[in-house]
């Protein structure tokens, strides 16, 4: 035991607090990473996961070409392990005589940057909402629930396509696209949450005690449904970056100089009968990404948070 | 495990479609539905067919399908011969219709509803039509509906439907004035001038009858179009994504010039939109369609070696070029101008992209042209002196970050272009960004960026314009010449190029009858375009269509034209 550490003011008081919180936080991640033992496929998804991100974070360092600048004379060359192919360029080439493994490198960049980003978004907004509105009720609740209904009523990707075409392709837009209607999964569960928790003893005590309402929902409340909005993210995140590449697929997404993968696949299905690899090799890129977040993600539900049912 | 299948399937499915060219939408609640309307809607188009199908075979039918099925790049815009403004639109019509005269695959003209025409003097044109010509609904075709046919054209808002509005082909016969009849076989057409190209520009009028018009509408006639042409209409999809022909037993034959001189040898023609190449070509591998539209150079090596597959190569009538706004910086600048011209390595281009199948444009117009300038040669690729240029113009890397700037201003912009032209200007662009030009590529639809265009709000622009009729007529008044609303002139001016000169050379090459004469004039006019080039001046690739060896006595034409009016279908 150590000894009672000073907690006369308010400094000193917090700097204990958080002493405490770091350490239960660093036995739940100890407990958790013993947990994905046991769910190897998760495992197998993080590590995935952790790769497509140094991919993205050092690809200048690793990628062996420039991947804007082509050269024509070695134009959909066909991938080292085809006949006529060379270790030159690893997954071959595209029409422009660019390097695809270096494309494929740099696309990761876009893919996880709009995932996370969009995610990130649509997560603030949707849990300062629901917190809201799932805690105070109202004309609020009311308003925001029924805009949510609106939103849900349209398929994503129709909606996005929309929007896209309103906003005009770029990077900007297509995070505020996917945000715009990305929240509301977020919203219904922390409203929803909300309502529970609400009427939970704790919630109770916490109020006999004084606290205010602000400091109830941040406090209390919100700590104990962080797990599920965490687990949520993670699966929303492989939809967000295959509603991007559909959407770079549709010319609405990132502008064609920046590679990405989806517009990667558009570029390239020309030229399918003669060059299957410029298209197919981003598509399966996209299709690990996709399903080691979908692995992770499930795995995280079953760890965090057993009896959450979210559809991926 | 069982967990990680469900994962796997709910992934990869998604995943899969995608690779497919299938955009996948949201695993929710409202995709079943909308899959579901895609299907029943998938499962009424097939039926359609059958029946069309069914009903253009007759029992007596040779073995083997005598339909014959064309695969189009992209859907007619309309069935209304004056009201359009697409290639695709006339390939189907001149299917369905004639006109006073027609084009052979090597840009002749011939007779065809007309079976005589005599200049009375410079501007009056006599034209004795073909008499025992019927319009598919059984009404003999005579002088009114000639000049009904043309007034419709050259008169203002002729077209009711849907709006009162002029016809958009009235510019590609802008100089005739009226048309009078002499007698049920004659009519009199008044130019106001001479007018040179007359014949080349006339195949693309085609005749429509007055008493059907008249009686339904144009709204009435779009939905079923009768004309003299060698099929008649059946039916179509919306938006013409099919349209079904069927052979019309009475028709005169056609052209005498141009045999045989017979009704259709097939049976029925269908017209099927496949905008996208790759699936055009398994369409065609599958024989699923007879004839294909648009082959990709990459793809025609491959197939000509493909058993049961013919690919067949016309000159090509569509010049591309990448346009540059000559009022803003900086493209203001003749000298950044020039020096982008010789950035491009057209020969690479040529070689690598198209196979070998393209010619490099000598200047503004192409050199199949019968007016080009023979002194011009295409801008020289020479990456030196392209630098050289610019840093006249003050861009140079005065930063070292391997891009030119000029007071501070780094040299970029973005190359605007349509998706069909991907692989030519991301190559260009390319090209642009060995020099130190920071190039980036946009893709628009044409009917967005072309009102920007006009307006000079664009930088820099890559497309084409075709001149099937190998005149300068219908291609450098539109390019070339100042834009002016509501004329033929400056139409597709999207550089915003406007030399007084030039305007005036080309007001004098469209009146002069004279040929030597008119070459000087269009020599002069193509010097004074190459030099000051608001254009970087591209290529001109060759037109390729393939289709199965079934069909017989099948020739692509240099105007994009299919003509099924004399092929077969062999076993």
């Amino acid at each position: 035991m150590e000894a009672t550490p000073e907690l006369e003011t308010f400094w000193q008081r917090s700097a204990y607090l958080w002493r405490i919180r770091l350490r239960v936080w660093r036995h739940n991640f100890t407990e958790f990473l013993g947990e994905l033992r046991n769910h190897p496929m998760a495992l197998l998804g993080g590590l995935v996961i952790i790769l497509f991100f140094i991919m993205a974070l050092f690809a200048e360092q690793i990628a062996p070409h420039d991947p804007v600048r082509g050269n024509l004379r070695v134009r959909l060359d066909p991938p080292s392990w085809i006949e006529g192919g060379s270790w030159e360029y690893p997954m071959g080439t595209d029409a422009q005589g660019r390097d695809l493994l270096t494309r494929i490198i740099y696309g990761s960049r876009i893919s996880l940057l709009v995932g996370v980003l969009s995610v990130g978004a649509s997560v603030l907004v949707g849990v300062f909402l629901g917190a809201l509105a799932g805690y105070y009720r109202g004309w609020f609740d009311t308003l925001v629930s029924r805009f949510a209904d609106l939103l849900l009523a349209f398929p994503f990707l129709i909606f996005a396509i929309g929007m896209m075409a309103f906003l005009g392709p770029g990077f900007t837009n297509l995070i505020l696209a996917l945000t715009f209607k990305g929240w509301v999964e977020f919203y219904r569960l922390v409203r929803g949450e909300m309502l529970s928790e609400k009427t939970q003893e704790y919630v109770e005590a916490a109020r006999v005690a004084g606290l205010s309402h602000p400091a109830i929902i941040l406090k209390e409340i919100l700590p104990n449904i962080i797990q599920s909005v965490f687990v949520l993210g993670t699966l929303r995140m492989g939809h967000m970056i295959i509603m991007e590449a559909s959407l770079s697929f549709l010319g609405l997404g990132i502008p064609p100089s920046i590679p990405a993968w989806g517009s990667m696949v558009a570029a390239g299905r020309d030229y399918m009968l003669v060059a299957w690899w410029v298209a197919s090799l981003p598509g399966i890129a996209i299709l690990v990404l996709v399903l080691a977040i979908n692995l992770f993600g499930e795995g995280l539900r079953d760890i965090l948070d057993p009896r959450l049912k979210v559809d991926v | 495990m069982k967990r990680f299948f469900n994962t796997l399937f709910r992934v990869v499915l998604p995943a899969a479609l995608l690779l497919a060219a299938c955009a996948p939408t949201e695993p929710a609640q409202p995709q079943v539905v909308e899959k579901t309307v895609e299907v029943v809607r998938t499962v009424v188009v097939t039926e359609e067919r059958l029946v069309e199908v069914e009903k253009l075979v007759t029992p007596t039918a040779a073995p083997g399908r005598q339909t014959i099925i064309v695969a189009l790049s992209q859907a007619p815009t309309s069935l209304d011969p004056a009201d359009h403004r697409s290639r695709q639109s006339e390939t189907v019509i001149r299917n369905m219709f004639d006109g006073l005269v027609t084009r052979d695959t090597s840009n002749g003209v011939h007779l065809e509803i007309a079976e005589e025409m005599n200049w009375l003097d410079e501007q009056t044109l006599e034209v004795k039509l073909r008499q025992g010509v019927t319009f598919h609904n059984g009404v003999e075709m005579t002088a009114d509906d000639v000049v009904y046919t043309f007034n419709r054209i050259i008169q203002e808002n002729m077209i009711e439907y849907p709006d009162p509005h002029t016809s958009p082909r009235k510019g590609l016969i802008a100089p005739l004035m009226s048309v009078d009849k002499v007698d049920d076989y004659t009519v009199r057409m008044n130019f106001n001038g001479p007018w040179p190209p007359a014949m080349q520009l006339m195949v693309h009028q085609q005749i429509v009858p007055m008493g059907y018009l008249e009686e339904v509408g144009t709204q009435g006639f779009i939905e079923n179009p009768i004309g003299t042409g060698p099929f008649k209409f059946v039916s179509a999809q919306p938006g013409l994504e099919e349209v079904v022909l069927e052979r019309f037993d009475g028709y005169y034959g056609g052209a005498p010039d141009l045999a045989p001189v017979q009704p259709a040898c097939v049976q029925g023609a269908i017209f099927r939109v496949i905008p996208e190449a790759s699936t055009r070509v398994a369409a065609l591998l599958a024989g699923e369609v007879d004839i294909i539209q648009a082959v990709p150079a990459e793809l025609i090596d491959t197939l000509s070696q493909t058993p049961g597959i013919q690919v067949k190569t016309a000159i090509g009538t569509n010049p591309k070029w990448m346009e540059m706004n000559v009022n803003k910086p900086p493209f203001d600048d003749v000298r950044v101008r020039q020096a982008m011209n010789y950035a491009v390595d057209k020969d690479l281009i040529i070689e690598e992209i198209y196979g070998g199948r393209a010619v490099a444009l000598p200047g503004p117009l192409s050199p199949y042209n019968n007016y080009v300038n023979k002194s011009l040669q295409p801008y020289a690729y020479d990456p030196d002196k392209a630098l050289e240029l610019l840093a006249e113009a003050g861009w140079t890397d005065s930063n070292g970050d391997g891009l030119l700037d000029k007071d501070g201003q780094t040299f970029s912009f973005t190359l605007d272009t349509l998706e069909e032209f991907r692989s030519l200007a991301e190559a260009v662009a390319d090209m642009f960004r060995a020099i130190g030009i920071d190039a980036s590529v946009r893709f628009w639809e044409y009917s967005v960026v072309r009102e920007q265009l006009l307006a000079g709000e664009r930088l820099a622009y890559l497309d084409d314009w075709g001149d099937s009729a190998f005149d300068p007529v219908g291609h450098f008044e539109a390019k070339w010449h100042g834009f002016q609303t509501g004329t033929p002139y400056g139409r597709g001016n999207f550089s915003t190029y406007n030399n007084p000169r030039v305007n005036e050379l080309i007001v004098l090459g469209e009146t002069t009858n004279d040929p030597t004469e008119r070459q000087k004039i269009y020599d002069e006019a193509q010097q004074l375009v190459y030099d000051e080039a608001p254009a970087v001046f591209l290529i001109l690739p060759e037109e390729a269509e393939a289709a199965s060896t079934r069909v017989q006595n099948w020739e692509p034409a240099a105007d994009g034209r299919i003509n099924l009016h004399d092929v077969c279908l062999g076993p």
